[in-house]
């Protein structure tokens, strides 16, 4: 092959590939050379003169790491010069580091409280750092054979040992950064390879730190030094992965010692799917899930118990690939807090009492039995995995008899896959998020992608800074995204889909896409959608939107003639209701200019929960089975009814407003709830409380008491997503496999585990499963584009539905070729009216950019959990004025359904007219939009924030 | 090396539109940092965090990118210079010259580091590094205007005059 070279290591003939480092080859054939400045995932640099190695022909010491390597090259990274090079430069590097224990031959056998007596001063010791014994430092140190004659730093080190306890903190006289939220920095023990700036910079696209003063001694910082959380860092952990030395870690990891083992597993939190590695304290190898009487039943967590110290992304990742964001990176420590439910809660006398599974479980047989057919209700949730859906879905029409099945985020993510399965014959995202970062053009819309899926936010960065992919970003606000956009698109809160309808005009008016005749010969619905797009001239989008025609029509022209354009809608709590619609526009946009069914193409629906795909495929709603089957269509029920031996009713059931309702007038009697806290993500608490107290039976399955468990009957402690296993879909519709990585704490179980004890209690047949691989099993024959997916097949990278047959691949990208139902239908635009501000609500609401220091995480990081965060409301300089508001001051935000409290944050970057909320508490949402879309509001000072 | 604390809190009156129209030349230039802080530094008399944020913003990066070019510069100041900036050379022939010697005879002249600036706003001291007329060294530049052969003795009779001068006025 032409494009193989040979090159000889060390007299070793190898073989590589043309474009490789020597460095590269060298790795590749496990041939060792120092380095410490190399990071897999960032550009060579050539900063740490660590990997120097002898060329033959070539003078002096190249640094392999930033050498091409050539075909008859002949290497040697161990004469006796090089290694004196490779010991020198280290030394160089040690030298502002505390070195002492570098080169001590005895520091793995040391102590934190042994007595050195070597001139080690006891804080400048390597056992007293965050980062010992998994440090890159001290592996290089070891592997170069760090010798040192004397100390570099006699005079301190001597002074420090035998006059005075000096902090290590205080090694280069800098002062340790322990301001910031989640992770603290200390640059006494930096050794400037670079590799965090690089991180931010080329892997994120952020730049938040840089070297800085680089005229005397240089260092990493931010601008003017100023707190993270004030210089635009995401905290998405990406410096601290990077670092070699115990420089930047997380507060989570630090005096815990070396993890004892670590594991892989999902990131539970957003439909990306991250690949986590997470390091454990605890030697507890994960057991199988225990049995009734089993587990430790501890309500803290104690000493040796298993902890998750660290989580960092896996470059192997399929849906990540070495990248995480704030909320997996830090936002797992739920999993271990102290208000986790570690036994089931039995009501009795009006108090919830600790309890026994027996107990439970006897009781709720008993219970449940007298509520069978329509008067029971099942709320899954998007949360949990698709084997606890399937289960619950199960256990609700077969056992119980009753399609009253649903969970909260359904309505809206049901209506985009139900336009995206009518348009174009699938209901899922046409292509891997992966492919996103190889687009040539992308169009954006909807709610920032950086604040819900911040993965695929980088992958559209990567877009615009590696191939300088143009990037039409269409928001109410400056985002982060906005700063990579070709073209932002400025328009009103709510009228993306008029903006994609006029792109639509736009690209037909200019015969981007041919005329009426031969898109009729691809496409169906072209007359109607012709006909719906005439009230949609520039003049009148522009009227609405507040998007010029001019702008418009660019945008148009690099959408369609780019050569992949990608759409990606980013569906926020503020576009739920209009996402639908506004889907099925820019799918039409899609289908008329054939930007469909190849690499970095098609449509991206971004949702915010982990599983909605899950749950929408394993038939978590009142009218579906799993697969997408209906309900009401006999041939369907009958071939899940096969599969279950069971009949199934055959009439729709109700949705959670539907079940609410029905249990306010005393027609629901019994409600299961699983993993969702229906209270607080009402818009009216109030109205749910009262429904859900009128219950003559409320189940809750939960891992901590919340609002709705403390209302319930029963409530089942369950464990959390490291505690079991399963599958989740994510929003590519790739079904990756999530490990228990820690053993349940206390008697708290995992969600599928519960369900099937519970089934058997009620002599349910077809509940005998010993583990979720089994449970997938039936998944794979009830739901067709499963069909092939097994949890052996899933070990390593999951696999994309439709997947029918256990030799399938998977399909990553959908529709190649040809769409999927044959012809693409278009569907006439549609759209709901945009929120439009009168006099009692003058304003639109829309989400605000994300103010620096303000991250959703979720309850149970401890850093946030001590300081709660508050509401921000951004407004411009000229309302502010106008209502007597400065930044700062407490303010009410009323919509026609709510109200929340914020705080003011006055800012030319939001329009006049139209303010933007924070939203970090769901509940936020909840109250405000009162589940419709984009809405208007009013602001009134508050007297305090609350 | 200690490291330099916020030097300057955001807060400084910086007229931020008018800053951004000024600069609006280097818009989405990455690599235009040096002449925008330039720019600012002309106009402002030094870096203040607020200024640099519209620099970064023009460029289209964060500031600490542009903290990260600024700080390389001994030419860049982040605090308010005084009414007087001294600048004395550091270069070869200035320092075979007794550079040294001028600036530790200045710094406990005036009860300052370099870098910094006097408590009552009058002076600030910096050393520069060869601003040219090496022939007449040691140079000291006095608000950017060289002086020749500068011995301690000299620069404390200069530091007089314009003690003096500014109380007379005064």
């Amino acid at each position: 092959m032409a494009d193989e070279i040979a090159v000889t290591i060390d007299g070793k003939p190898l073989r590589a590939r043309r474009g490789m480092t020597v460095y590269e080859v060298a790795r590749e054939n496990n041939l060792y050379i120092p380095t410490l400045c190399w990071d897999p995932t960032l550009k060579p640099f050539g900063a740490c003169r660590m990997c120097l190695v002898q060329i033959e022909g070539q003078r002096g010491f190249p640094a392999s790491c930033t050498t091409p390597a050539a075909d008859g090259m002949v290497i040697r990274t161990n004469t006796p010069e090089v290694d004196q090079l490779h010991h020198d430069n280290l030394e160089l590097l040690v030298a502002e580091h505390p070195h002492g224990c570098l080169h001590c031959h005895r520091r793995k056998h040391c102590g934190p409280f042994d007595i050195c007596l070597r001139d080690v001063g006891v804080t400048d010791r390597c056992v007293v750092c965050p980062k010992d014994k998994q440090c890159e430092l001290q592996r290089t140190c070891e592997d170069v054979g760090l010798h040192l004659r004397r100390p570099l730093k006699e005079d301190r080190a001597l002074e420090a040992a035998v006059w005075e306890v000096r902090p290590v903190s205080l090694y280069r006289q800098l002062e340790a950064e322990r301001q910031d939220p989640l992770f603290g920095r200390d640059y006494n023990l930096c050794i400037v390879c670079g590799r965090c700036v690089r991180a931010c910079d080329e892997q994120r696209g952020i730049s938040c730190i840089s070297l800085v003063h680089r005229d005397r001694g240089t260092i990493i910082g931010t601008a003017f030094n100023l707190p993270l959380n004030q210089s635009g860092c995401e905290f998405c952990g990406a410096c601290i992965d990077a670092c070699p030395t115990g420089a930047i870690m997380e507060f989570s990891a630090m005096s815990q010692g070396k993890a004892e083992r670590s594991a892989t597993t999902i990131c539970p939190h957003c439909p990306v799917g991250c690949q986590l590695r997470l390091d454990i304290r605890g030697q507890e190898e994960a057991a199988p899930v225990p049995g009734l009487m089993q587990g430790r039943d501890r309500g803290h967590p104690a000493r040796g118990e298993d902890q998750i110290i660290r989580s960092s992304p896996t470059l192997t990742g399929p849906a990540n690939m070495g990248e995480a964001c704030h909320r997996g990176k830090f936002g797992l420590g739920y999993v271990s807090s102290p208000q986790r439910l570690t036994r089931p809660l039995l009501r009795k006398d009006g108090q919830l009492v600790e309890s026994t599974w027996f107990e439970a479980l006897d009781y709720l047989a008993l219970e449940l039995a007298k509520h069978r057919g329509e008067a029971f209700g099942a709320v899954g949730s998007a949360r949990a995995t698709n084997e606890a859906n399937y289960l619950l879905q199960k256990f609700a029409r077969t056992i119980m008899a009753s399609n009253n099945v649903d969970h909260p985020g359904r309505q809206s993510y049901a209506a985009l896959m139900e336009g995206l399965d009518e348009a174009l014959g699938l209901p899922g995202s046409t292509n891997p998020t992966q492919e996103l970062q190889r687009a040539a053009m992308a169009l954006v819309l909807g709610a920032d992608v950086m604040q819900v899926q911040p993965v695929v936010g980088v992958q559209l960065k990567r877009a615009a800074m590696l191939n300088g992919a143009k990037l039409v970003v269409v928001s109410p606000v400056q985002s982060e995204l906005s700063r990579y956009a070709a073209l932002w698109l400025r328009n009103r809160p709510g009228t993306e889909g008029v903006v994609a309808a006029g792109l639509l005009r736009a690209i037909l008016d200019e015969g981007l896409a041919g005329d009426a005749a031969a898109l009729a010969q691809r496409l169906e619905g072209v007359p109607e959608l012709l006909a719906s797009l005439a009230a949609f001239d520039a003049a009148s989008v522009e009227r609405t939107s507040g998007v010029s025609r001019d702008s418009l029509v660019q945008a148009a022209r690099l959408y369609a003639q780019s050569p992949a354009s990608a759409i990606v809608y980013c569906v926020g709590s503020a576009h739920r209701s209009q996402a639908p619609s506004d889907l099925q526009a820019l799918t039409d946009l899609a289908l008329v200019t054939g930007q469909l069914g190849r690499p970095s193409t098609g449509v991206y629906a971004l949702a915010d929960l982990t599983n909605l795909q899950g749950a929408y495929d394993m038939g978590m709603a009142p009218d579906r089975l799993p697969g997408g089957r209906a309900v009401a269509n006999p041939a369907g029920r009958f071939a899940v009814e096969q599969v279950w031996g069971h009949h199934l009713p055959t009439r729709p059931g109700l949705g959670l407003p539907g079940m609410l309702a029905a249990g306010t007038q005393g027609r629901l009697k019994a409600l299961y709830v699983l993993g969702e806290d229906l209270v607080e993500e009402a818009p009216d608490p109030g109205a749910v409380t009262a429904a859900l107290s009128k219950l003559s039976l409320l189940i809750v399955q939960d891992s901590t008491l919340t609002s709705t468990a403390k209302l319930a009957h029963v409530v089942l402690p369950a464990a959390t997503f490291a505690e079991s296993d399963g599958t989740f879909t994510n929003g590519e519709r790739r079904v990756q496999r999530l490990n228990q990585v820690v053993a349940p704490r206390g008697q708290s179980r995992p969600d599928w585990w519960i369900i099937c004890q519970l089934a058997q209690e009620l002599e349910g047949r077809g509940f005998a499963f010993r583990h979720a691989s089994q449970v997938l099993q039936e998944i794979a024959m009830t739901t067709p584009p499963y069909g092939g997916i097994s949890w052996e097949r899933l070990e390593q990278q999951g696999l994309q539905w439709p997947c029918p047959s256990p030799d399938h691949p998977g399909t990553p990208i959908l529709h190649q070729g040809q769409v999927a139902r044959g012809k693409g239908k278009l569907a006439p635009i549609a759209l709901l009216t945009p929120p439009t501000p009168d006099s009692r609500f003058p304003f639109v609401l829309t989400t605000a950019a994300r103010a620096l220091e303000q991250f959703q995480l979720p309850a149970g990081t401890k850093w946030f959990d001590a300081r709660p965060l508050p509401e921000w409301v951004e407004l411009h300089p000229q309302d502010a004025a106008r209502l007597g508001l400065a930044s700062d001051d407490p303010v009410r935000v009323v919509s026609p359904t709510g109200q929340v409290t914020a705080r003011a944050k006055v800012s030319d970057g939001i329009s006049p007219g139209v303010v933007g909320l924070t939203f970090h508490q769901e509940r936020s949402a909840a109250r405000l939009l009162g589940g419709r879309g984009a809405t208007a509001v009013r602001l009134e000072k508050a007297t305090a924030a609350g | 090396m200690s490291r330099p604390s916020p030097i300057e809190r955001p807060g400084a009156a910086v007229d931020t539109a008018g800053l951004a129209a000024s600069l609006s030349q280097y818009r989405g230039q990455r690599g235009a940092a040096v002449p925008a802080l330039e720019a600012v530094q002309a106009r402002y008399g030094y870096v203040p965090y607020q200024a640099l944020v519209v620099v970064a913003e023009t460029l289209g990066v964060l500031p600490a990118e542009v903290f990260g070019v600024a700080s390389f510069y001994e030419e860049f100041r982040f605090a308010p210079p005084g009414a007087h900036v001294i600048a004395v050379c550091t270069g070869t022939s200035c320092h075979l010259a007794g550079a040294q010697q001028l600036l530790a005879a200045l710094e406990g002249e005036l009860g300052i580091k370099t870098g910094q600036t006097t408590a009552d706003g009058q002076f600030t001291l910096t050393q520069v590094s060869c601003p040219g007329p090496c022939a007449i060294g040691p140079v000291l530049m006095m608000d950017g205007e060289p002086q020749a052969r500068v011995t301690p003795d000299a620069a404390r009779r200069m530091l007089a005059t314009l003690r003096s001068a500014r109380s007379a006025q005064g």
